[in-house]
């Protein structure tokens, strides 16, 4: 055997990659039974609209109905189709809460990477905002936004997103801290590369994992936020059927009629779950410690 | 001091044939396999081994400690006719902190934070020897003493976070040692600790252990530090011990070829012998009818594939070779050709041309909280002569790094220039222009964040060709790569790769690699060896002095090792408090050193020749 065999290592000797895998992310028992909830319920949602029954807002002489072979869930006090409305009524809760923590992901993003990364000056008045922001309660917050521009979904986005975006840029910026003064960051701002470089290239990446399990949690949070701001009568404005919509609509009839609340606000509750079973399964996942939160 | 030793019985705890195994997900690990060692009352038996050679396993396993998944294969260890691992948590209880004492490196894991020194002393003392609080707080007070703590009695109404690293690992020491135990386990207690202060503390062990005629195991990775402190030897391998002998006789003439490629990796300051580092990485686990080190063995033969037994050679040494009688006694001093460092001490260097220079430069952090600056470094000037390796030297918070980095861009200096070929620096890396950037590159010390641990090996490679190498064609980039990667001794195909793939000694190599890609004139290095094994060391500095021969390259080596310095730098500066002490060629400064806190340094390198000295002297 010669020397140079012998001093050179090669990809024999060392071990093999550990991939973290769709599959390994599956067998933790939350993550898949959680992304098995969610693609359920985002079937329902997809699919719904093409084989619901009735056209959601078609009001018949037939109100307050029980269930039966017409009208599987019954009707409510227009008269109108329970399952329609059901199947109808999922995307606006998906996709109002997507929009909304995907607009303060983007924001928070910038901000708790510029502002960790940059320290000093910069970091202080970010801080500063941040701790202002933190003491105003959500919901007065939102409320105020809407008082002042009016219900609807993408008031209620705005709204929601500006309130979340500080907790969100919190827990990114103390990821950066943590990420900037290790030495690959040190070897780039050697080497002299770009801010953007830094920021995007190198720090980025290592923060994903935690980044990826705060949109889960906050995904999980604004759907309850939301749906519970249409319950209020501030989200989606009747009579657009939506299941936060329709559980403040049907609660007069709880006790004739429980299937018009029950069942949108459990599916509300699964589609809360499912993601924060996902969230819960995604930590693990990474092994990465959650940084400490405060609850909405 | 009166205290009273009880007689102690010969060779109380002993661990006989132990096998041990950790069962995971991918099954059982053998981690120990046939370990015999014995503890003799008033001798410390000094165990060795790199990093995974199941040193530690060992030293847990002798006090009955078990981890979860981890099993007894076979044997036993005994310590006063009970079998320690088979014996239940309730009757080691007793036993454990009484009788069996352990110093951990880490003075976090053996002094509670939140409690003062009295509290940690009263409550062994109370509960293993049954004093009563004024003889308990006397006896604590006395200890403190002999472990040169001042002001004993203050001392002992502080909280651990009051005294320095070196002072915590004294009182560890002394809290172990006052209840009077019959065995000390310490597993590697000073490597945390700075030179000056390690050799302190293990002057204070050595005596303190020998006086009370306790039996001690010292687990180190540090083979001159045991060959200096020991009675006895052990060397771990693989998670079998490949020989054992009288500490001395093993070090001066090792049997087995893995003693003696450990001992030719050890920088030592005494000799020119160079350093030679072992091929290849340690093995993780137990072999299975082989040899464990026959893959890293320049002796192997096809003879080597079988169960190989502990061989007697005398009635104090045995080895595990399958050749030891053809194979003579190895002599770590004279293996192999003169070191390259030692060449070129031939033209001297005040003849060259100085590449960096280094003006009264001063750096000054603000500290938060309190209005007194910290002087990291203080008004450095240093000239390096091109081609030349300057090692910067001193302890932590001598602000080696702080000018190494400074050097870099990365941290502004407040006082002062640094230049380039005679043109002044920006104070940032920013701020220079690529040329700049390009000529001085910097590699770091620790391996685990040198990489980005989200890009491949070629990622991280090729950024230093696209940013300063536009004469490289991006489809040339690649080969380029595959051509650094055999320089630093590593195979292409490990290019796709992430960080976390690669052993530490590896990673390093690849931000050598990094490095070098830019064709840098001048190559910062901070430590780069420090949190490597030695083998994997004397490899990565062996490639570093290869690669300076063979490019011309100017060196400037931080290091707190004086070996480590001896090893790579021609000249060298010693730092203390951010101001030079001392500045000279290598070997001179070492050999007749001239200012005290040089004098100092050196004398607390573990020397196995000088071990009276080592023991006896000092502070």
């Amino acid at each position: 055997m010669s020397a140079d065999v012998l001093n050179t290592v090669t990809a024999a000797d060392v071990s093999l990659p550990k991939q973290r895998s769709l599959r390994g992310f599956l067998a933790i028992p939350q993550g898949g039974f959680g992304v098995g909830l969610l693609l359920l319920l985002l079937a329902l949602v997809v699919v719904g609209p093409f084989i619901a029954p009735d056209s959601p807002n078609e009001i018949s002489d037939q109100p307050i109905l029980g269930p039966s072979a017409q009208h599987w869930l019954g009707t409510d006090s227009y008269g109108r189709d329970i399952l329609s409305r059901v199947l109808h009524g999922g995307a606006s809760v998906i996709l109002l809460p997507l929009l909304a923590v995907s607009a303060a992901m983007v924001v928070a993003t910038l901000v708790g990477l510029v502002s960790g990364y940059l320290g000093g000056k910069v970091d202080s008045v970010v801080t500063w905002v941040i701790n202002i922001a933190l003491a105003i309660p959500s919901y007065l917050a939102v409320l105020v936004v809407v008082a002042a521009f009016g219900g609807g979904g993408a008031v209620v986005v705005t709204a929601v997103a500006v309130v979340y975006a500080p907790y969100i840029t919190r827990v990114i910026r103390s990821a950066t801290q943590a990420i900037a003064p290790r030495e690959f960051v040190l070897a780039a701002r050697a080497r002299g590369e770009s801010l953007g470089w830094i920021l995007f290239r190198e720090i980025t990446p290592n923060i994903g994992p935690t980044l990826l399990v705060e949109i889960a949690l906050r995904f999980t949070y604004a759907i309850m936020f939301i749906a519970s701001l249409s319950f209020l009568g501030l989200g989606v404005q009747p009579p657009s059927a939506n299941w936060g919509v329709m559980v403040a609509q049907n609660r007069a009839l709880l006790l004739v009629s429980p299937v018009g609340v029950l069942v949108p606000a459990l599916l509300i509750g699964v589609l809360a779950i499912a993601v924060n079973l996902i969230a819960d399964a995604l930590t693990q996942f990474f092994g990465d410690r959650i940084h400490e939160r405060l609850m909405v | 001091m009166t205290t009273t030793q009880t007689a102690r019985r010969d060779g109380d705890l002993a661990a006989e044939g132990l096998s041990v195994g950790y069962r995971g997900r991918a099954g059982l690990t053998q981690v120990l396999a046939d370990v015999s060692v014995q503890l003799h009352s008033g001798r410390i038996l000094g165990l060795a081994g790199e990093s995974g050679s199941g040193k530690s396993t060992l030293a847990l396993s002798l006090l009955g400690y078990r981890v979860s998944g981890q099993e007894i294969l076979a044997g036993r260890v005994a310590f006063d006719g009970r079998d320690l691992d088979r014996a239940s948590v309730k009757e080691l209880r007793k036993v454990w902190g009484a009788r069996l004492a352990y110093l951990p490196q880490d003075t976090a894991t053996s002094l509670n934070p939140a409690l003062t020194i009295r509290r940690h002393f009263v409550e062994g003392l109370r509960r293993h020897r049954g004093l009563d609080n004024a003889a308990a707080l006397d006896r604590s007070a006395q200890w403190l003493a002999r472990v040169e703590i001042p002001e004993p009695e203050t001392a002992l109404h502080k909280y651990p976070h009051q005294f320095s690293g070196g002072q915590q690992q004294r009182i560890a020491l002394a809290l172990a040692l006052s209840v009077e135990p019959e065995v000390l386990i310490l597993d590697e207690p000073t490597t945390g600790l700075d030179v000056v202060t390690q050799a302190h503390v293990n002057r204070l062990i050595v005596t303190l252990a020998r006086d009370a005629g306790i039996a001690a195991l010292y687990v180190s990775h540090n083979l001159a530090l045991l060959a200096t402190v020991c009675d006895e030897l052990a060397i771990m391998y693989a998670g079998q011990i490949v020989e054992q002998g009288v500490a001395s006789q093993v070090y001066a003439a090792p049997r087995h070829p893995y003693t003696a490629a450990l001992i030719g990796a050890v920088p030592t300051i005494a000799s020119d012998r160079p350093l030679h580092g072992i091929p290849g990485i340690p093995r993780p686990s137990v072999p299975v009818h082989a040899c464990g080190f026959a893959d890293r063995c320049r002796f192997r033969t096809d003879a080597c594939d079988t169960d190989i037994p502990l061989v007697a050679l005398a009635e104090d040494r045995a080895a595990r070779c399958i050749r030891l009688a053809e194979l003579p006694a190895f002599d770590p001093g004279a293996e192999h050709a003169p070191a390259t460092v030692a060449d070129r001490a031939a033209v001297p260097a005040r003849n060259l041309d100085a590449i960096l220079t280094v003006d009264n430069v001063g750096v000054v952090f603000a500290r938060p909280g309190s209005g007194e600056p910290f002087v990291a470094v203080d008004d450095v000037s240093v000239r390096v002569p091109a081609g030349r390796a300057l090692g910067i030297a001193g302890e932590s918070g001598s602000g080696k790094s702080t000018l190494l980095r400074s050097i870099a861009g990365l941290v502004r200096p407040s006082s002062g220039s640094i230049s380039y070929r005679g043109a002044t620096l920006a104070g940032t890396a920013g701020e220079r222009p690529v040329a700049l950037r390009r000529a001085i590159q910097i590699v770091f010390q620790n391996p685990d964040a040198t990489l980005n641990p989200r890009h491949t090996v070629y990622q991280s490679l090729e950024r230093p060709l696209k940013l300063f190498r536009p004469d490289i064609a991006r489809r040339e980039r690649r080969d380029a790569v595959a051509e650094m990667m055999r320089q630093v001794r590593l195979a292409p195909d490990l290019l796709d790769r992430y960080p976390r793939n690669l052993s530490g000694g590896q990673r390093q190599r690849v931000a050598i690699g990094r490095a070098l890609l830019a064709e840098p004139e001048v190559l910062l290095c901070d430590e780069v060896t420090s949190a490597l094994d030695v083998s994997v060391q004397a490899s990565i500095l062996e490639l570093l002095v290869g690669l300076q021969a063979e490019r011309d390259l100017t060196v400037v080596f931080v290091t707190h090792d004086l070996g480590v310095l001896r090893a790579v730098a021609d000249e060298a500066i010693i730092l203390q408090n951010g101001a030079i002490r001392e500045a000279g060629p290598t070997t001179r400064l070492l050999r007749e050193p001239s200012h005290p806190y040089t004098k100092e340094l050196i004398a607390a390198v573990p020397d196995p020749d000088r071990a009276a000295e080592f023991l006896g002297g000092g502070s």
